[in-house]
C-alpha cells in the first residue's frame, strides 16, 4: 500500500462525482481506460490478434496458487470480469470525453474505482515505479475520501 | 464447515482507505472487521478477509476484489 498524494478536486455535487481534472491528466487516465478495455478483449476468441497477443491474457493476479486450480477458476470466472470491466471502462471513458470536469454518476462509482484499480495492474506490469499507476491510485484515493470522508483515518494503527 | 478462505496480500499500491472501503462494501464485512483487517495486510503483508463453506462462495469474493485491482488467493482451511 502507498501514501502518494497528488494534487486533485474531487467533488460531489448531488448525485454527481465532479471530477476536476487537468487536460493532460484526463488523457492520462483515458489512456489507461482504453489499454484497460482492449486488454479486456477475449484475445483467444479472436484470430485478427497477432498470436503472440492471444497468448497474453494475465492481466489478474492469480487467485490459486495450484496451475490446474487457477486454470479453472479462469475458466469459471474470466469471461464475465473481463466483459464486465471492459463495459466499465467504455463508460468511463465516455465520460471522460465529454470534456471537464469530468462528471460520473456517484451510485456508479465503483465503474472508476474498478477502472482505475485494474488499469494500475497493467501499468505497474511495464514497470513498478510507473508514474501513471501512481496517478490512479491517488485519483482513486481521492474518489473514497469524497464518497466516505469516515474512512480517511483508515491506515497502519 | 469453512473449506476455503480467501487470503488478501498487500498488492503495495492499493491505499489503506480503499481497501477497506471495497472489503466493506463489497465483500460484505463490516466496517471495523474491513479496518482491522486493511491495517493487517498492512503490517503483516497479508490477512484472511473471508471464510466460505465452498470453493464457488470463496471465488466469488476473491472475483469481487480482482475487479477491483487487489489481490486474493483462495486457499484450502486445513488445520
Amino acid at each position: 500500500m502507498t501514501g502518494t498524494e497528488f494534487e486533485e478536486h474531487v467533488a460531489l455535487e448531488g448525485e454527481w462525482l465532479v471530477l476536476a481534472l487537468s487536460k493532460h491528466n484526463v488523457a492520462m487516465i483515458r489512456r489507461a481506460a482504453g489499454d484497460l478495455a482492449a486488454s479486456m478483449e477475449d484475445k483467444r476468441a479472436n484470430l485478427a490478434w497477432p498470436r503472440a497477443w492471444r497468448g497474453h491474457t494475465s492481466v489478474f493476479p492469480a487467485a490459486y496458487e495450484s496451475r490446474r486450480e487457477q486454470s479453472a477458476y479462469r475458466d469459471r470466472h474470466d469471461a464475465d470480469l473481463r466483459a464486465d470491466l471492459m463495459a466499465a471502462a467504455h463508460r468511463v471513458i465516455a465520460a471522460l470525453d465529454a470534456g471537464r470536469p469530468v462528471r460520473y454518476p456517484a451510485a456508479a462509482a465503483d465503474d472508476l474505482l474498478r477502472v482505475l484499480g485494474v488499469a494500475r495492474l497493467l501499468s505497474t506490469r511495464r514497470s513498478s515505479a510507473d508514474v501513471t499507476a501512481d496517478y490512479l491510485t491517488a485519483v482513486q484515493h481521492d474518489i473514497v475520501v469524497t464518497l466516505r470522508p469516515e474512512l480517511t483515518e483508515v491506515g497502519p494503527a | 464447515m469453512t473449506v476455503f478462505r480467501v487470503v488478501a496480500y498487500n498488492d503495495l499500491h492499493s491505499e489503506d482507505m480503499v481497501v477497506a472501503d471495497i472489503l466493506n462494501r463489497v465483500c460484505g464485512l463490516p466496517l471495523t472487521d474491513a479496518v482491522s483487517l486493511t491495517r493487517q495486510i498492512a503490517v503483516a503483508g497479508r490477512a484472511t478477509v473471508g471464510l466460505a463453506a465452498t470453493r464457488d462462495d470463496a471465488e466469488v469474493i476473491a472475483a469481487r476484489m480482482l475487479g477491483f485491482g487487489l489481490r486474493p488467493v483462495i486457499e484450502r482451511n486445513t488445520p
